[in-house]
């Protein structure tokens, strides 16, 4: 298949504004990721373009762009789900709500800082058990999606309250807020749940559902700030 | 893009209920709206509707002045919250913000009293 990559480029110490960088690439294979085509065009063509990637097969979270429209990990989605036949266009932008530092590098210090926030990890202050803090497995299945994110930012930098307001803490943030507020061996949920409660906390949310469509691991994004709304009397 | 550090820890009663308070209107305005529409538009018309007609024909029972007054106050809540919120989300200067939600609840409060003085203030029985 013949493509034609349109990459949105930018480096602030050269250019003055963002522009469109077309690449012609012949023989593309309808399997090939659009990670591939990117990292042809890097190897290739131009090695001053700009991307972050590491693992290269959806675990890692940090090649998350905005291809053709929308938030999509560039190791996950394939050519032949972006174009039907022997020719097309694909495009690829850096995501938005973020600062672009480089090409499709954006600053993610924004995020990471809204997701700290709602402190991410296990608070239980009582004395540890002599084995380990046990829990049914009912209780487990209770915060099993919001497990599953991998803090690629799909979700935040898709939602438009984000996009209009970049201090709204955004819904990967709330979904790792969720992950402890209902995991029963956690003592720390009425914290959370005040935190989340404040001004640019959940109420900004807006039931839009653009995370639940960007989600790469399928966790029902906007149902669980739902559930974690409810819990905020 | 800006960001504001560290995020105040200090819950928020009021937007909780403005929360509750938009998925139980928001449930209600869906008949309450879509029965007022068809009453106004499909079986009635502007060519029919006019003072007299409301008066004789709608707030004559009671029941309707209650309908009405449900559509003028959740439509209005609804409608008025969601507004706030989209200022919230696009005004960033906390001033400027505050001024226009001082001026929507003004509007605010003279679209329900306009409403609400019509409502209560007809007589019941018609007049003509």
């Amino acid at each position: 298949m013949d493509i034609n990559l349109r990459i949105r480029r930018f480096n602030p110490e050269v250019d003055q504004k963002p522009y469109w960088a077309e690449y012609d690439l012949k023989e593309v294979q309808p399997v090939d990721r659009v990670l591939d085509l990117l990292e042809y065009v890097k190897g290739y063509l131009d090695g001053t373009l700009g991307l972050r990637r590491s693992c290269g097969h959806g675990i890692c979270g940090s090649d998350t762009m905005r291809i053709n429209g929308r938030n999509l990990l560039a190791c996950k989605v394939l050519v032949k789900d972006l174009v039907r036949g022997d020719r097309g266009t694909i495009q690829v932008e850096p995501i938005l709500g973020l600062p672009v530092i480089k090409d499709l590098i954006v600053d993610m210090e924004p995020f990471f800082e809204h997701y700290r926030a709602v402190m991410p990890y296990f608070i239980n202050d009582e004395p540890a058990p002599e084995r380990e803090r046990l829990q049914s497995p009912a209780q487990r299945a209770r915060f099993d999606e919001s497990t599953k994110c991998i803090l690629c930012a799909a979700c935040t930098t898709s939602c438009p309250s984000f996009w209009a307001n970049g201090t709204y803490i955004g819904p990967a943030a709330i979904i790792q807020a969720h992950r402890f507020i209902f995991d029963s061996r956690d003592t720390a949920g009425d914290r959370r749940l005040a935190i989340l409660a404040s001004e640019q906390g959940i109420w900004r949310c807006r039931t839009i559902f653009n995370c639940t469509l960007a989600c790469p691991r399928e966790i029902p994004v906007t149902q669980l700030i739902a559930e974690v709304k409810k819990e905020i009397k | 893009m800006t960001s504001t550090g560290s995020l105040p820890h200090k819950g928020n009663r009021f937007e909780a209920s403005a929360w509750r308070l938009m998925r139980l209107s928001g449930i209600l305005i869906v008949p309450l709206v879509f029965i007022h529409l068809a009453i106004m538009h499909l079986f009635n018309s502007v060519y029919t509707i006019d003072y007299q007609w409301v008066i004789e024909k709608r707030w004559a029972l009671l029941g309707w002045r209650v309908y009405d007054a449900f559509l003028l106050w959740f439509a209005g809540l609804h409608g008025f919250n969601g507004l706030r919120n989209v200022l919230k989300d696009y005004v960033h200067r906390q001033a400027v913000y505050r001024g226009m939600v001082i001026a929507m609840i003004i509007v605010m409060l003279i679209v329900f009293g306009l409403g609400t003085v019509a409502l209560i203030g007809t007589p019941l029985s018609p007049v003509f």
